[in-house]
């Protein structure tokens, strides 16, 4: 549900996506983009990983999903997110989209809020990190 | 006859510069929407914007295909991306997505690529800019 500006507030978390994340998805063309490290257990064995891996603007859209559900068009048509994926998602993982506000300031197009964003696993571990904003109207 | 060539980290120039083009087909709306199961409206039938338009995430995720277009590559792993979303990208246009190297570094035995990208679509409208950092192989290189 959309959130006016005016009631948003500092350390405020917005509401989460949950996913689950399977091998049929991970390896679609549009996904993976042809690269087997998403879909080929043995070649991801080969590079030292126990198996295929998401790759990681997946877990980038589970956040923008959040970010739209919570902000509607303006984080269409303003949002930034600058995003690490530090650990790797696997095949079976259930994987939460979080966002918590950090700050809230006025500009001359509207209210710019600032965001944690990340991304964890059903193991408690953080695998995306990072911070959003978006100037809501 | 595909001419591509492996890409190699020593090889690359920093400052080339790579272009693409596809049309944004309600089929690619539709798979994207099917593959991170996010079934809102607004990619596959009536947006705000007057019409369907894509998850703004799809837009990015092509940006991959940029170093695709000169090189062979085969497990490259994205690292970070840097994003900013200006405009709705809407569904049945040509989209033409432009990057350029900017960066190439060693750390830690990995071999580390960013590049910056736009997406622009056929009428000139800039849908979105990506700052985007990869490895080109999660394997670490020999000592």
């Amino acid at each position: 549900m959309l959130t006016a500006a005016e009631q948003l507030a500092i350390g405020q978390e917005i509401a989460p996506t949950v996913k689950q994340m399977t091998i049929e998805r991970m390896s679609r063309p549009l996904m993976a983009g042809g690269n087997p490290i998403h879909y080929d257990a043995a070649f991801a064995r080969n590079t030292g990983l126990p198996g295929p891996i998401a790759t990681g603007v997946m877990s980038s859209a589970f956040l923008s999903e959040m970010l739209t559900k919570a902000f509607g068009v303006d984080w269409i048509r303003s949002g930034s997110m600058d995003v690490k994926f530090i650990r790797p998602i696997y095949a079976g993982d259930t994987v939460t989209a979080r966002g918590r506000i950090t700050g809230k300031r006025e500009t001359s197009t509207g209210v710019r809020i600032a965001l944690e964003i990340w991304c964890e696993t059903q193991r408690g571990e953080p695998v995306t990190v990072g911070t959003a904003s978006v100037v809501v109207h | 006859m595909d001419d591509k060539q492996p890409m190699v980290f020593e090889d690359l120039p920093v400052g080339e510069e790579y272009v693409d083009e596809y049309v944004l087909t309600p089929e690619m709306a539709r798979d994207y929407a099917e593959g991170i199961e996010d079934p809102n409206p607004w990619y596959l039938e009536h947006s705000p914007f007057g019409g369907p338009v894509a998850n703004p995430m799809l837009i990015v995720a092509q940006h991959a295909r940029l170093f695709k277009t000169k090189y062979v590559t085969e497990g490259n792993v994205h690292t970070r991306h840097e994003t900013q979303f200006l405009n709705p990208a809407r569904i049945g246009k040509v989209i033409k997505v432009y990057g350029t190297l900017v960066e190439k570094y060693l750390r830690r035995g990995r071999e580390y690529l960013v590049m910056e990208c736009r997406s622009v679509d056929e009428d000139g409208i800039e849908i979105c800019r990506d700052r985007r950092t990869i490895i080109t192989h999660y394997a670490k290189r020999p000592e």
